[in-house]
């Protein structure tokens, strides 16, 4: 990012419109803004924090407002506050603005009260065109991120912190934000939070009841083949027992003693199994009318009552009604009776005629009750017919089952016959007969059971088979998310790697830098170190590369802190201009904003911070306050100053003429520079 | 080298892509302390690359 130009209106102790111009000259990239205390360096610098995070760490933080602007309002007036920004960011031109109106609730108010607020960002397209970002307040976090909000505006009378105790924290998210670690970082823990995800969804759709239902389904199929083998060797043996009974049949037919009652058996039997066939015929036809009619006899009351109350009302004339609705309204509009009366609205003669239109009947309505009482009449008639019908077919069915019971005593009293004869022969064959009839009977009746139990042995398979398609598709579902899951894993380890091996290259070269720097800067044999748990420590040199922490100074804290911050803004500015590709470190160009730096420095640490500084970052802005501007100071920077500014306070307790305080911001000449 | 082992079938190239369009998707939400929604997309990423 590189600052072009600061707009404020209204914001605190800046009345009115002001600006600052910052220098973007390569070798004048240093921009100095000095006053007195109290004259607004600090509030410059919340200018800043507003515009891009919304917030201040000044006194009366709600107080953002002009005293000034707000006391020319007077009581319910408004006022508008804005800080406004232009700045390059990876090589586009930006303007974000913050604005705020608010409203004077009373003489005595000076804080207000919010009546609208904006915060919108704009920007140069490629081809030269001014669009609006949306999401301006995500767009200036990614530009400046608020976690490095110390870092890039930073307040000297506070920066000797980041090297006390306690430092380190803020240490490490700056050295892992702006060295590009906390993506990796990142990375490697969602990873690991995705790698469960994929985890549990194994585990919802993986199980071992596969194996265990290929086990039942094999156990079916078995059981199925050993009764299918049963179910044939049954039908064999049913088959022979049936020729040997034909056989000891035929012989019977061919004895002369039993010729006779043998054929009459043959023919008994061939009218039974004809009249079992027509038995089962009625039996279905007698199904089939209760299915279709069944219901009629059981509607019948109900039926019968509602055919009794549309016929009352027939009778009683109210359908069909004998004055229709249109004819009434006829009349009433030619506004004459049938009995040639004039109908006059509001007359009595017209109000009587208008009763009757109440009275009479809707068309439509008439015509659907005609229509269900002529139903209903053939539904009551339709209930006689289903009752003879059904007693007609029962009749049948008991003269039906009459005559075979008939034919089967018959049957039965020939073969007591047969089985009574003198001729031993025929006693024998006839005995046999029965035997095997018996074991035909029998035979049909185990045939019955197996093919029961292979039907319900296929059924249960084809429950299985379907169990089985589902656990497979369930399965197939736990291979890829267990796939997923060992990607997640993978990917972590790898990017886990990448952080360790470059934490530890960036900790060394910030290491190096931050050392470099200080060592620029203080004289003594000091040395600055980031250890491993990110404290910023000041080393001294005892010899034979020893050596050992010393106790430090406010100035030495600031120095070391302020080589910190610089390292950090260099190393950012030389991988962004690096051609190395990278992900996760790209680096960036950031400004050094810096509110009292050599507050707590000696002459030769100003001197020497002034000189090292410029050189560290792109850009440099120094809010110092006069005391500070000492001639070291003045004498390493003026000649990289491009652009310098004074604040010039006006302090009512001084200015008779002023009510409420202000400062403007002065351009200093720079001899036509 | 990792300890773990890619999954069996997927090559280098569906490796690095699949890093990369992940870090890109935390590059994104850089700025956030809470990046809603990161993990949903991490696992977008993963089942769009292996299938």
């Amino acid at each position: 990012m590189e600052l072009d130009r600061l707009e404020l209106r209204n914001f605190r102790q800046f009345y009115g419109e002001q600006s600052i111009d910052f220098s973007q000259h390569a070798n004048e990239n240093v921009t100095v803004i000095h006053g007195s205390n109290g004259s607004g360096k600090t509030t410059i610098l919340n200018a800043f924090l507003w515009l891009f995070y919304g917030d201040v760490t000044l006194p009366k933080p709600d107080q953002i407002v002009s005293e000034r602007a707000m006391a020319e309002v007077g009581a319910s007036g408004t006022v508008d506050v804005e800080v406004r920004l232009s700045f390059t960011h990876d090589g586009i031109d930006y303007t974000a603005s913050r604005s705020k109106t608010v409203r004077r609730n009373r003489s005595s108010d000076f804080t207000g009260t919010e009546v609208n607020s904006d915060l919108h960002l704009e920007f140069i397209d490629e081809a030269g065109n001014r669009k609006v970002r949306g999401n301006a307040n995500d767009a200036l976090r990614q530009i400046m991120p608020e976690r490095l909000r110390e870092i890039f505006f930073f307040d000297g009378e506070t920066i000797d912190e980041l090297s006390a105790i306690g430092g380190q924290e803020k240490i490490q998210t700056a050295i892992q934000n702006i060295m590009g670690l906390t993506i990796l970082e990142r990375g490697k823990r969602h990873l690991e939070a995705v790698r469960k995800r994929f985890e549990e969804e194994v585990s919802k759709h993986g199980s071992d009841e596969l194996s265990e239902l290929y086990e039942e389904r094999n156990d079916l199929e078995d059981q199925k083949a050993s009764l299918t083998e049963e179910l044939s060797n049954t039908r064999d043996s049913k088959e022979k027992t049936l020729d040997e009974l034909e056989n000891v049949e035929r012989r019977l037919s061919e004895l002369e003693d039993s010729r006779d009652l043998q054929q009459e058996r043959e023919r008994l039997e061939g009218e039974v199994e004809d009249l079992s066939e027509e038995l089962k015929a009625i039996n279905r036809e007698i199904a089939d009318r209760i299915s279709k009619a069944g219901y009629v006899p059981f509607a019948a009351p109900a039926v019968e009552e509602t055919a009794k109350m549309l016929r009352e009302k027939r009778e009683k004339g109210e359908i069909p009604s004998e004055i229709k609705t249109q004819f009434v309204d006829d009349l009433l509009e030619m506004r004459e009776c049938i009995c040639g009366r004039e109908l006059v609205p509001e007359t009595e003669p017209y109000q009587n005629v208008q009763q009757w239109r109440e009275a009479a009947g809707s068309s439509e309505l008439e015509e659907a009750a005609m229509n269900i009482a002529s139903r209903l009449t053939e539904i009551g008639e339709e209930e006689e017919q289903v009752y003879d019908d059904i007693n007609e077919l029962l009749q049948q069915r008991s003269q039906v089952a009459d005559d075979i019971q008939q034919k089967e005593e018959r049957i039965s009293e020939i073969s007591s016959l047969l089985e009574d004869t003198d001729t031993e022969d025929i006693n024998r064959l006839e005995a046999r007969r029965k035997e095997l009839d018996q074991q035909v009977s029998d035979y049909d009746q185990q045939i019955g059971t197996v093919r029961g139990r292979i039907e319900d042995l296929e059924e249960e398979l084809e429950e299985i088979k379907d169990q089985i398609d589902e656990v497979q598709e369930q399965n197939k579902k736990a291979d890829l998310a267990r796939r997923r899951a060992q990607m997640a894993e993978y990917l972590r380890d790898r990017i886990d790697e990448l952080f360790q091996k470059y934490q530890d290259e960036v900790r060394k070269s910030v290491n190096e830098r931050v050392n470099n720097i200080f060592r620029d800067i203080i004289a003594k044999d000091y040395y600055a170190e980031i250890d491993d748990d990110y404290s910023l420590r000041i080393l001294k040199d005892i010899g034979s590369e020893e050596t050992i922490p010393v106790a430090k100074s406010t100035g030495e804290r600031q120095v070391a802190s302020l080589s910190f911050i610089a390292s950090l803004v260099s190393l950012a500015r030389e991988r962004y201009h690096s051609d190395e590709e990278s992900i996760y470190f790209s680096g960036g160009i950031y400004p050094m904003i810096m509110d009292s730096p050599f507050g707590y420095l000696d002459p030769e640490y100003q001197k020497r911070v002034s000189s090292v500084l410029p050189e560290m970052a792109e850009q440099v802005v120094v809010l110092v306050t006069q005391s500070q501007w000492t001639s070291e100071v003045a004498g390493e920077m003026d000649a990289v100053a491009g652009n310098r500014y004074h604040l010039e306070y006006h302090d009512p307790s001084e200015e008779p003429s002023v009510e409420y305080e202000y400062t403007e911001i002065v351009p200093e000449n720079r001899g036509g520079r | 080298m990792s300890q773990t082992d890619p999954p069996d079938g997927v090559d280098e190239a569906t490796i690095r892509r699949t890093m990369r369009r992940i870090l890109q998707a935390e590059e994104d939400k850089l700025h956030m302390d809470l990046p809603r929604g990161i993990n949903d997309e991490i696992e977008a990423i993963i089942e769009d690359e292996i299938r």
